[in-house]
Parts: C-alpha cells; structure tokens; sequence
C-alpha cells in the first residue's frame, strides 16, 4: 500500500484491494477465535464420563434448542468441522442437559465454569490480535 | 503470585462483609435452612506480557448468592451491591477491578440463586 495514486479508478482499485486485504485478515483472526474458543472451553470442561466434552460443537448455522440427558458409557471429544469466514455467526455450543449446573453451581455443587473464562479470555485475545494487525499494517 | 492475588481477594471480603455466611472454596461448608449465604470462587483465565518484566493475569471472583426460594429478590439485591460496591472502590497494589455484572441462576433446591462476576486484572514483576 506505500504506492501513490493519482486517478479516481486507481484509487478505487486502492481500496478494493486494501478491502480485500483486510477480509482476509478479519477471516484469519474469526477463523482463530473460533477455534481457540473451542479449545479453551473443551479444556476448562470437567470429566467423569467424557460425555459433556464430547457434546461442545462449534457452527455457523442453527443451534439446537433442545437438550439430551446423558445415556452413560464413555465419550471423547469431537473436532469441530466447519468453514468460517469473516461476516458469519459462529455459535459455540453444549446441550448436554446438565451443561447449565457445571457453569453456574448449585446449592450443592461449586461451579465449574467453562463459557464465562472461555469468553473472557476471547475478549483478551481479540484486543491483542486486533492490535496485532494494526501494528503490522501500520509498519 | 496467584497466592498474593487470592490472599489480597480474601482479605477484601473478610474485612467487609458481615453480612451473611461466606462459603469459601475447597473449604467444607455446610449451609442452615432458611439462612442466606454466599459462595466465593476465583476463576484465572490468561497470562501474557505487559511490558518489559512484567505480566498481567486476568481472571474473575464469581459470588454466588442463595436466598431462601420465596424470600423475594430485595434483599439479595441488596446484598449484591454491598458486594459490588466492595469491589469497585478498593484499591490493590497491581490489582484492577472491572465494572461487575450479574447473572440470574434460578430455583434449586430451595434456595434461588445468583451470581456477581467481578472481573479483575493483576500485573506484577516477573522477579518478585
């Protein structure tokens, strides 16, 4: 971006590319969001059986509104298998049907919170990766 | 470092509240009937640099707050802004306290619930 323009059609292309540019980035830090989101949360998830890890999905669709008991036996984590791209709304989501106790606690029961860090830390990375791409821009 | 931050978060409510039992964690607490109480967690999320030797944690103190079911909501509300307001105006060496927010839980088991986050950041010297 460090050539001049002089004419109203070059500085159009200017700004298409420069636009193009930009939502390649934006597809970059969206498509890292997304991911590392889900990691963190499958990592801050508590384990007995396996099955409320195994029920986190990340789309870019519909989320379901409905919720599934736990049937018992032993689960493993799923690895998430959808295309992101700057504009959509990626949903990150568990209904395990008892997911909402873990993350809030009961009377009986601390809470182990998986969504509120998981949120909080995306909140951190995404300021330091915008920073990121405004410095590099900038140099 | 942790340590200090935990300390320094247990010793704010200690000196300030008086208000109800506190639950605290890892430590066995069994609640009375018909008695409100409060149950502290502090949850860490991240850790990067801040600056040459220095690094910045974040994290939260998430209270949670049991009313007996069918008390009404006034005066866990009133015990929730004695809390928050704890928070927002003291003042920590290398401790920030953000604005605080309120999450609404619900019924269980006889009591209704809801919870404060208090979200926080702690900056200290590598060295130290």
């Amino acid at each position: 971006m460090g050539s001049r323009v002089s004419t109203g059609p070059e500085l159009k292309k200017a700004l298409d590319d420069l636009g193009k540019e930009l939502v390649v980035d934006l597809d970059k830090v969206l498509g890292k969001l997304s991911l590392d989101g889900y990691r963190e949360v499958i990592r801050r998830t508590p384990v007995r059986t396996g099955f409320l890890k195994s029920r986190w999905a990340l789309t870019t669709g519909q989320v379901p509104n409905s919720t599934i008991k736990n049937p018992g036996g032993s689960y493993s984590e799923q690895q998430p298998n959808v295309k992101i791209k700057w504009g959509d709304v990626v949903g990150l989501y568990n209904n395990a049907e008892y997911a909402e106790f873990i993350e809030n606690g009961t009377p009986e029961m601390r809470a182990q919170p998986m969504i509120q860090p998981t949120f909080q830390y995306l909140l951190g990375l995404s300021t330091r990766l915008l920073d990121a791409l405004s410095r590099e821009r900038k140099t | 470092m942790i340590e200090e931050a935990e300390k320094a978060i247990e010793i704010i409510i200690q000196s300030s509240w008086n208000d109800t039992p506190v639950d605290w964690d890892n430590v066995t607490f069994v609640p009375t009937k018909g008695n409100s109480y409060i149950r502290v967690q502090i949850e860490w999320i991240d850790a990067f640099g801040a600056g040459p030797g220095r690094t910045r944690e974040t994290g939260y103190v998430m209270v949670s707050f049991f009313v007996p079911v069918s008390d009404g909501t006034r005066f866990q509300a009133k015990l929730i802004g004695k809390m928050s307001k704890i928070f927002s105006q003291v003042r920590v060496s290398g401790m920030q306290f953000k604005p605080s927010r309120v999450q609404r839980v619900g019924e269980n088991r006889g009591w209704f619930q809801r919870n404060l986050l208090i979200p926080f950041e702690y900056t200290y010297c590598k060295e130290n």
